[in-house]
């Protein structure tokens, strides 16, 4: 029973009170969650002072392709990444050259070809640094460039192209499934994994794959002024060690970290060589989707590259 | 004193108007103008102060870059932060107070029926959170936004779905005169 008005007011909280201590609370509650949001989803934003470095570090890693194939736990580098960084190096003044550090299988066939073209419009001094892999797409970029480095053991070269896929109407076949054919264009379903492949439609194929070979046979041997006949002896797809590479023409130099100084040295006439490493600020995702990458590349590289590739019916510089 | 012919006083007979008080199930139109004000007022008083973060991640994505996964997930997670401040908003108001800074503007309230007795309740906190999980902007979630208003116009106790399932009721409540 309340006995004094006194006790009656003390009893009736004061609303005003109330909502301005919950407004509080929910600022509060609000600024930790965006605090959260900025370390999850910015990075690190801040712009690096270059004007005293002079050679500009562009990674050239995993599979090179047009649209990121990202997802939480994989990553790939996309064409328009390596472009802009070049012409970022480009429009830098104190940049004098490029080094392209290349740990990659390669890609498809336009996502490198653009990767191949920036870098000889280049107006630097360029230098591929090819660590574990550099082949197909990526060793056509790293031809592009005006000296090749690599370890006596790096994996370079598989100058080849192909559009393998798996042929499911066996299997349809197998389970009573028909696939109609509706098509307005004698070649429309070319590539269908739905059905077997005829002669000719295998002959038209197997023309498109050859020209894009002989480009890329064409390009490599004009990048590195070899002899056609020379470089389509060495185009058979097969991979070469670093030392071989550099027996038959393919890399100019066996070495690490220090030949692409020392070389760069030479080159621009200067010891004092101060690098930095163009790349996004990475976000949390980012990071963790890196890490998952590269074990998962290690893993599954095999099965999930032609699996990939089976899936678009995309001619690949593999 | 006033006196009348009869010398009584005349105020005897008089009839003057009492005050009644309304309490019952709150009109829809009242509610939508409800939580619009609260809506404004998350949005300037939780949201504006953030513009700069929110404006850094959304203009990192054209329209082709939707599909890109990267943005999507940025997408989502700027989605979930504003969803989650909007849900504390309602869920702390109407747990504490019965009332959202809205709903205050038309004296309506939030209250909790008991099946058993019919009688009109503080709310639990897991009511306050089921009857606002639309809020959060994921699937299934999400679906909640365009089903459960609906049920308001099919219910004599005004009821979206969500109120319907934590069992609760927005009452309004105002005295008026009659005779």
């Amino acid at each position: 029973m309340i006995a004094t008005k006194k006790e009656a007011e003390k009893k009736e909280p004061n609303r005003f009170f109330q909502i301005i201590k919950i407004f509080l609370i929910l600022f509060v509650i609000s600024f930790l969650l965006a605090g959260c949001l900025s370390i999850l989803l910015l990075g690190s934003t801040e712009e690096i002072d270059i004007s005293d470095k002079n050679v500009a570090l562009i990674k050239i890693y995993d599979v090179i392709t047009l649209s990121g194939e990202e997802s939480m736990f994989t990553t790939t580098q996309t064409s328009q990444d390596i472009l802009d960084f070049i012409e970022k190096a480009d429009n830098t003044p104190s940049i004098r050259a490029v080094v392209f550090e290349i740990n990659s299988p390669g890609g498809t066939v336009v996502a490198s070809k653009e990767v191949v073209d920036a870098i000889k419009k280049s107006n630097k001094t360029t230098v591929a640094w090819i660590r574990e892999i550099g082949t197909s797409g990526a060793y056509w970029a790293a031809s592009a460039t005006d000296h090749i480095i690599c370890d006596e053991l790096s994996i370079v070269g598989s100058i080849g192209v192909y559009g393998s896929y798996v042929d499911f109407g066996g299997l349809l076949k197998d389970y009573n499934v028909t696939y109609n054919r509706l098509i307005a264009g004698k070649y429309k379903d070319l590539g269908t994994p739905l059905k077997e492949m005829e002669k000719d439609e295998e002959e038209i194929m197997q023309k498109k794959l050859d020209l894009i070979h002989d480009y890329f046979i064409r390009d490599v041997s004009s990048n590195r002024e070899m002899a056609y006949n020379d470089v389509e002896k060495l185009a058979t797809g097969e991979y070469f060690l670093g030392i071989e590479a550099k027996e038959n023409g393919l890399v100019d130099e066996l070495g690490s970290y220090d030949s692409v100084i020392s070389y760069l040295s030479t080159k621009l006439n200067t010891t004092d060589i101060n690098v930095v490493e163009f790349a996004k600020p990475k976000t949390f995702f980012e990071r963790l989707a890196e890490a998952n990458s590269k074990v998962g590349y290690f893993v599954g590289r095999g099965i999930g590259d032609s699996y990939t590739v089976e899936k678009n019916s995309v001619p690949m510089l593999k | 004193m006033v006196h009348d012919v009869n010398n009584k006083p005349a105020y005897d007979n008089i009839e003057i108007p009492g005050q009644r008080l309304y309490v019952g199930p709150a009109s829809p139109i009242k509610r939508l103008l409800a939580f619009t004000i609260d809506l404004l007022i998350i949005n300037m008083v939780f949201l504006m102060p953030f513009q700069g973060l929110i404006s850094r991640i959304v203009p990192k994505g054209d329209f082709f870059s939707i599909i890109n996964t990267t943005f999507s997930i940025e997408l989502i997670l700027l989605a979930l932060f504003i969803g989650t401040v909007m849900l504390l908003y309602f869920t702390i108001f109407e747990f504490f107070m019965a009332q959202t800074p809205g709903k205050m503007f038309f004296s309506l309230f939030v209250v909790s029926i008991k099946q058993k007795d019919k009688k009109l309740q503080k709310l639990s906190f897991w009511q306050t959170i089921i009857r606002n999980i639309f809020l959060i902007p994921v699937f299934p979630f999400a679906l909640l936004i365009l089903i459960d208003p609906i049920f308001v116009f099919f219910n004599h106790n005004s009821q979206r779905l969500l109120e319907m399932l934590s069992k609760t009721v927005v009452i309004e409540r105002f005295s008026y005169d009659s005779y």
